[in-house]
This record gives structure tokens, C-alpha cells and sequence, in this order.
């Protein structure tokens, strides 16, 4: 018996028939993951839209450990001079080498050109590259953000010894460094690759602490990395300049449920958790990526927006002003909820799972109406 | 335009979901976990339908990712994971569940690449070519990897001679 044979005997034997494909759901799920990229927010309430600008951010998986000694060296450079057009960096993390390029040396397609490929033993025990989850474009840098950088990429396997970034840079961005645990300071200078200006480095997970942007003038910003889940992540959104301080951090449930009738990931219950720190604010959804912001006070305005969308499930999350102490959602047949509001330096966030059309009004301590806003019906 | 795109998609997948799903049971042993990995495998091939379209090769793509995918949650749930005194399921008595799964269990001893390959090599019966094409990595790899993912395997179940082309 082939393997072959024997793989459909056993598939045959064991598998009951596939469900039916969750089409509509999953080109929703592919919509939104599009969406995030593309910092488009759909406002589910027209009466008002939120005036925070809520960034979409992928917040992948990072390892939770932080490097448990400091004893480890790191050394990056930029291309020589018989480096390949598109290498953008290369060294070493404990001495062992690294090269990070930009795409368009993938031997499958033109559809895989936008990825930045990380590769050498560093990253054993393979190589990253590839259509997955964290391969886009390291692109978007503005003056505002001046280091755009691609989702983190790690090495597969079961024990991860660097994470790779690639990140695009603004035109006025001169240098970037980036600080580590063990007190390392990286230089980096930026390399135009296919008309674009992008900086990368390795390095293990959970060293990094901060990286900064300069030009000509000196410090444009500084960025800490996000950590849901562990150390590794870079808050685009949220660069700080000279002289802003620092959020204090914060966690909070925004708002929890349970899915009705959704499949794969959005099965059970859900929950938006707010995570607040040097990187800004975000809020994640269970199991998916996170809204991010820079989380700067400021005036706001309340509002709403649909972030998760199944069939007529759909999960709406709420922004106040700081002044808001309560939201009252209105119900069709139900009568009136009041949610809970998780506190962010810059605004309060409330979240909540719904099937019907609701209404929602937001009050302050006077008991005046400061904002209100009508969902659609799902 | 976008209509058009979406009914090409709505009809891929409705045609390629099943053999996903195989496709990513075979690689984790799970259920719930090919219906995650292959969901999301279609989701991120729709939020690049047009480029995916293009490229020529849509099945393809989605494997690719269904495989990344997989590794991926190798990696994501290393350290949310736990062991235990005892295996938390043990095979019933009298039963021939046992031989039945023998090639499928055979194969979570291997790592993701090699499961891959093999999977890849043995079951969609693709080319070396397209097996490093899928993983990313050279025709020498892709030999090197199924020659130790089958040595691995015949440690643990009976194989045909000559399977190792």
C-alpha cells in the first residue's frame, strides 16, 4: 500500500464529510483583515463617527519569553557592495548571519513580491517568507510615523531565535536605532530597494525596547513594541515625539459575549481587551488582531464602529469622551443595558455583541447626552 | 467588476474547501484546527483575490498558506500548551481506531516541515519542484527533509518499499 493510498484510506476512514464552506463569512473576515490594513473604519452609527483615529494593526503571536539573559550580541549592517539590489541588512544574532531582502526574489510568483524575506541560520530552523499571515508590505511611513514596519516574522519552530522586522521609512527619516534589553544600540541606516527607503534588523525575541526615527535635526520619534502576548510588536500609531510622555499602562475588558452561530476562530465566547502602554492603546478582539491608537488626550467625540461581522451577529465597539460615566444601550424589545466603559488615557471604550439594531446614548456626569448613535440592522 | 471577483471566489472555495480541509487535517490532526487554518487560508487569498487571480494559480496560493498557517500555529500555541502526567485520551479497548489512524498519527512525531513534505510529496502527489515552491525552500531541501520524514515514519509504521521516489 503507497502512502498515498493509504493517506485516503485513512482520511476516508476517519473524516466525517467537511462542513459546508463558510464562504460569506470568511470573505467578511478577509474584508476586515483588508479593511484593518488599509485603516478604513466602517462606521456603524451615522448619526456620529468617532473622531479618534483608530489604526489597524495586526497583532501576531510573539514569543511570551523575553530573553532570560542578556548575554546574547547582535550586529547589523547595510548592503555591500556585492549585495544582491534588493538586500536591505544583514548581520548576526549570537553570531549567527542574517539577511533580510525585499521580495521579488521568490521562486513562486509575482504575487508573493511584496513580502520581506528573512533569511540565514539565525532564522533556523527555515526561513521566513512566504503568503502567510505576516507577509505584507512594509509600507506606509509618513512624516507622522516614520518607520512603517511589516508584521514581526519569527523563525518557525519550536524554538524561535530571532524575529526579523522590515519597515519602510519616511523621506526625512536619516537613521533609526534600535535599543535592546542587554543595552545594544542598532544603527540603522535606511537602503532604497525598488524606489522605496526601508531599514531591517534581527534580532532574539523579546530584546527589543524601543526604536527611534532621526533626521537631519535630530529625534523625529520613538516607538515602543506592543506586547499582547509577549515583547515584539511596533505600535505604528503610536510614535511618540520629544517631549510627549509615556501612557502608564493599562488593561481592561471593553466588552465580552459569545459568538452566535460563527465557525472556525469566532466559535464560544469573545472579548475586547484594552491594552494601554508607551505603544498607545489598543483593543483586541479574542483570537484576532487589534485597533490601535495613539492614545494621545485630546477632544473626542463619541462614536461606534462594527468590528467583527458574521451573518447577523455583529460585534460593535464604542469610544466616549473622557467625561462619559455611562453608555445605555436601547434594545428593540429588550428595554435598556447599561455597558461597562474600560478607561483609556484618551478616551472610554465599551463593546457589545448584538443580532438586532440598538440604539446608544452616552451621558456624563450631569447626566447631560454627550453623544447617540443607532446601529444598522445586521 | 468586484461582483465578478466575488463569484469567482464564492466558487473556488465552495470547490477547493473540502480538499482544504483534508489538506489541514492531515497536517494537524484536528478538526477544529484544519476548519481554522483553512478558513484563514481563504480569508487572507480573498484579501488578495485580484493579485491571487493574476498570479494564475489559486490553489496553489491557498495551500501555501494552509501549510504556513499550520507551522504558524505549531509555533503560537508552543507555549500555551502543556503537558500532563498521563495522555488525556487513551485508545478503547477492542476497537480498530488504533491501526486506522496509524499513518495520521505517525505523522505528528515529525516536525511541520517534514509533515509537510511528506503531505505535500506523498499525498497531493506534487513535484519536488512544487513542494519547495510551497515551503519556500530548495529541491535539495525538499529530498533531504522526506528522506528523514520517512526514515522517522518507518520507526513507527510499515511503509512500502520503494516509497522514498
Amino acid at each position: 500500500v503507497s502512502l498515498h493510498e493509504q493517506f485516503d484510506r485513512e482520511l476516508g476512514a476517519i473524516s466525517p464529510p467537511p462542513p459546508p464552506a463558510p464562504v460569506e463569512e470568511t470573505m467578511r473576515r478577509g474584508t476586515w483583515m483588508r479593511r484593518r490594513r488599509h485603516a478604513t473604519a466602517v462606521a456603524c452609527t451615522a448619526a456620529v463617527v468617532a473622531a479618534a483615529i483608530w489604526v489597524p494593526l495586526a497583532v501576531h503571536w510573539k514569543d511570551s519569553s523575553a530573553p532570560e539573559t542578556s548575554h546574547y550580541t547582535v550586529t547589523v549592517q547595510p548592503p555591500g557592495p556585492t549585495a544582491p539590489v534588493n538586500e536591505i541588512a544583514y548581520g548576526t544574532v549570537n553570531g549567527k548571519a542574517w539577511r533580510i531582502l525585499m521580495g521579488k526574489t521568490s521562486p513562486n510568483d509575482a504575487s508573493f513580491d511584496s513580502c520581506a524575506e528573512m533569511l540565514g541560520p539565525a532564522f533556523e530552523p527555515e526561513p521566513v517568507t512566504g503568503p502567510d499571515t505576516g507577509c505584507y508590505p512594509p509600507r506606509g511611513a509618513t512624516l507622522a510615523n516614520p518607520v512603517a514596519f511589516d508584521p514581526p516574522a519569527f523563525a518557525v519552530g519550536p524554538d524561535p531565535q530571532a524575529l526579523g522586522l522590515a519597515g519602510e521609512v519616511a523621506a526625512n527619516v536619516t537613521h533609526v536605532t534600535v535599543t535592546l534589553t542587554n543595552g545594544t544600540l542598532l544603527t540603522l541606516q535606511p537602503v532604497t530597494v525598488y524606489g522605496d527607503r526601508y531599514v531591517a534588523f534581527a534580532a532574539p525575541t523579546g530584546a527589543v525596547v524601543q526604536v527611534t526615527a532621526y533626521s537631519r535635526r535630530g529625534e523625529i520619534a520613538r516607538a515602543f513594541p506592543f506586547a499582547p502576548d509577549g515583547p515584539d510588536w511596533f505600535l505604528d500609531t503610536g510614535w511618540l515625539r520629544p517631549g510627549q510622555h509615556e501612557l502608564a499602562p493599562v488593561t481592561a475588558v471593553v466588552g465580552s459575549g459569545r459568538y452566535t452561530g460563527g465557525t472556525g476562530l469566532f466559535q464560544g465566547s469573545w472579548s475586547v481587551v484594552l491594552q494601554q502602554g508607551p505603544w498607545g492603546v489598543c483593543e483586541t478582539l479574542t483570537g484576532e488582531d487589534g485597533l490601535c491608537g495613539p492614545g494621545q488626550p485630546g477632544p473626542r467625540r463619541a462614536g461606534a464602529q462594527v468590528v467583527y461581522k458574521n451573518g447577523r451577529y455583529e460585534i460593535c465597539e464604542g469610544l466616549t469622551p473622557l467625561d462619559v460615566t455611562r453608555v445605555v444601550l436601547t434594545l428593540p424589545g429588550s428595554g435598556s443595558v447599561t455597558v461597562q466603559l474600560a478607561g483609556g488615557a484618551d478616551a472610554k471604550y465599551w463593546a457589545f455583541g448584538y443580532t438586532k439594531a440598538f440604539s446608544w446614548t452616552a451621558y456624563n456626569a450631569a447626566d447631560l447626552v454627550v453623544g447617540s448613535g443607532r446601529t444598522s440592522q445586521p | 467588476m468586484k461582483a465578478e471577483l466575488d463569484e469567482e471566489f464564492r466558487a473556488f472555495m465552495h470547490a477547493r474547501w473540502p480538499a482544504m480541509i483534508r489538506l489541514g487535517y492531515v497536517l494537524t490532526g484536528d478538526r477544529g484546527h484544519a476548519e481554522e487554518v483553512a478558513q484563514a487560508a481563504f480569508a487572507n487569498a480573498y484579501m488578495a483575490w485580484p493579485r491571487v487571480i493574476r498570479a494564475g494559480n489559486p490553489d496553489a496560493y491557498v495551500r501555501q498558506i494552509v501549510v504556513n498557517e499550520d507551522r504558524n500555529r505549531f509555533r503560537k500555541r508552543r507555549v500555551r500548551e502543556f503537558s500532563t502526567g498521563s495522555p488525556p485520551d487513551t485508545p478503547i479497548p477492542g476497537t480498530d481506531l488504533d491501526s486506522r489512524t496509524t499513518l495520521i498519527d505517525a505523522l505528528k512525531v515529525l516536525g511541520p516541515r517534514q509533515r509537510a513534505v511528506v503531505v505535500l510529496r506523498y499525498w497531493l502527489d506534487l513535484t519536488e519542484t512544487e513542494t519547495a515552491a510551497t515551503l519556500n525552500c530548495s529541491v535539495g531541501t525538499v529530498r533531504s527533509q522526506a528522506s528523514r520524514a520517512l526514515a522517522t515514519l518507518r520507526q513507527h509504521i510499515e511503509l512500502a518499499e520503494g516509497e522514498l521516489r
